[in-house]
């Protein structure tokens, strides 16, 4: 066991390095194209950079994700932190859970177009968001978030909890779960963390 | 007082099943009205470079409209405005290295987005210095001239140039580096798009080697639209050319070639 978490570590490691070495790499081409003139050049390196700075951001929200929540272990092999380099989305990174019997996903996009429509509902007064049965505004650590609920044809209930910040969007999906449930696990999520992560 | 409250009573269970259904609509109405927006915000976008949209409400940058009038009464009668200068590119990426180096991902981005920013400045103005000052017998409006960039991405980068003389008038946009653009410049230079519109305005045709649409309204005169490059389009309007064939000879004044090579474009 333990030859396998230094077998890990060291993979880790080795990763970080190399992420950091393409990082120095792509802004030192930057720098010199912009210096010899090359000012298309170094825009290209400059949105390549911002791509992998995207990433480290994705890759330090998935260290702060929960590993393990109501009873659903995360599938590692899902993770994952993607920088686009494109302005409409620039970050997404989304982790997988699962059991026997339920399954869960968080999803993490930054400079999303979608967070102004959600917080332009969530700002409404209650009664609009009163008139669909399946969708509620709730609280998750304060901040206002819109729940939605869905049956499938055997009776079991899904969720999905979106909470809109200023410069990402937290989807939490969750299914065959209860409402109490989806909450709790929404609860776990570092929301302020993360949003303080993708400004 | 009884009756009062009785009346009151009716008249809300009258009114219980609209609730309801009022409020489930208004719900709707706020998606769509949210929806619209954010692709109005786009389709702006996208219109102030292929058809060279010169309505007021488009130009958010520009920074010229008032935003509110003051609660005193008093209006602004002094002040030099803001100082805008476009940011230091090389003490950027210096910054974005620091922050990155040190862990803060959220001010390394900040500042690689700011490099971007100035790159992004420097080629629009150098485009703009290298298009003729004189186009047709008409004057380059050197205060028109605008650069617009979103330093990432999305929009892109954008420039435009304003030429006039008389009544006559020529607009020049030129927009760079855009998911948007090129996706609308796939759409204009395919010959499916040419042949399915039937529309008297539109037509398909060729401008120095480059499929392109050439469109006249009675409003706003003839618009040349050439998509080159990867990610570029090149948008010509002329107001009051009396032909084509006078708007194509205005059109021939720039060099598309010149202007791809210094965008670094393929």
């Amino acid at each position: 066991m333990k030859t396998i978490t230094k077998i890990i570590a060291i993979i880790l490691l080795i990763n970080s390095y190399v992420h950091a070495q393409e990082f120095a790499t792509s802004l030192n081409e930057a720098r010199s194209s912009y210096t010899s003139g090359n000012l298309d050049d170094a825009r290209f390196a400059l949105e390549e950079t911002l791509r992998q700075i995207d990433q480290a951001i994705g890759k330090e929200i998935l260290e702060k994700l929960p590993k393990n929540v109501s009873g659903m272990d995360y599938l590692e092999e899902d993770d994952s932190a993607v920088g686009t380099s494109l302005g409409f989305a620039g970050l997404f990174v989304s982790r997988n859970y699962n059991s026997e019997t339920q399954s869960a996903s968080i999803e993490i996009i930054g400079d999303s177009p979608l967070m102004a429509g959600l917080n332009a509902i969530l700002a409404m007064p209650a009664i609009v968001t009163g008139g669909d049965p399946n969708q509620k505004r709730i609280k998750v650590q304060g901040y206002k978030s819109l729940m939605q609920k869905s049956e499938s044809e055997d009776g079991s209930e899904s969720f999905t909890i979106q909470i809109p910040g200023n410069s990402a969007l937290i989807s939490l999906s969750c299914n065959n779960m209860n409402e109490n449930a989806a909450i709790a696990m929404a609860n776990m999520i570092p929301v302020a963390d993360i949003f303080k992560l993708s400004q | 007082m009884k009756k009062v409250i009785l009346v009151i009573g009716i008249i809300l269970l009258a009114t219980l099943p609209t609730t309801k259904i009022f409020s489930q609509s208004l719900l709707k109405k706020i998606q769509k009205k949210t929806e619209d927006k954010i692709l109005k915000k786009s389709d702006e976008a996208i219109d102030n470079v292929l058809f060279g949209n010169d309505n007021p409400g488009n130009n958010e940058n520009s920074g010229s409209s008032p935003t509110g009038n003051p609660s005193s009464g008093n209006t602004n009668t002094t002040g030099s405005g803001l100082v805008i200068e476009p940011p230091d590119v090389l003490k950027n990426i210096n910054e974005t290295e620091l922050a990155f180096n040190a862990g803060n991902y959220g001010s390394a981005k900040y500042a690689a987005r700011q490099a971007m920013l100035g790159i992004e400045m420097e080629i629009g103005h150098k485009i703009l210095e290298s298009l003729p000052s004189t186009v047709d017998g008409l004057n380059v409006l050197s205060d028109k001239d605008k650069v617009t960039s979103m330093s990432y991405g999305f929009v892109g980068l954008m420039m435009e140039r304003v030429y006039q003389g008389g009544k006559k008038e020529l607009k020049v946009s030129i927009g760079n580096n855009s998911a948007l653009v090129s996706a609308a410049g796939m759409m204009l230079s395919s010959s499916a798009y040419a042949t399915s519109n039937q529309d008297d305005g539109y037509k398909q045709t060729t401008f120095k080697g480059y499929r392109s649409i050439l469109q006249y309204d009675d409003h706003s005169g003839y618009t040349l639209t050439v998509p080159f490059g990867q990610s570029s389009i090149f948008v010509l309007n002329g107001i009051n050319y009396a032909s084509e064939a006078d708007m194509i000879n205005a059109a021939d004044n720039f060099d598309i070639e010149s202007i791809k090579q210094e965008l670094g474009e393929k």
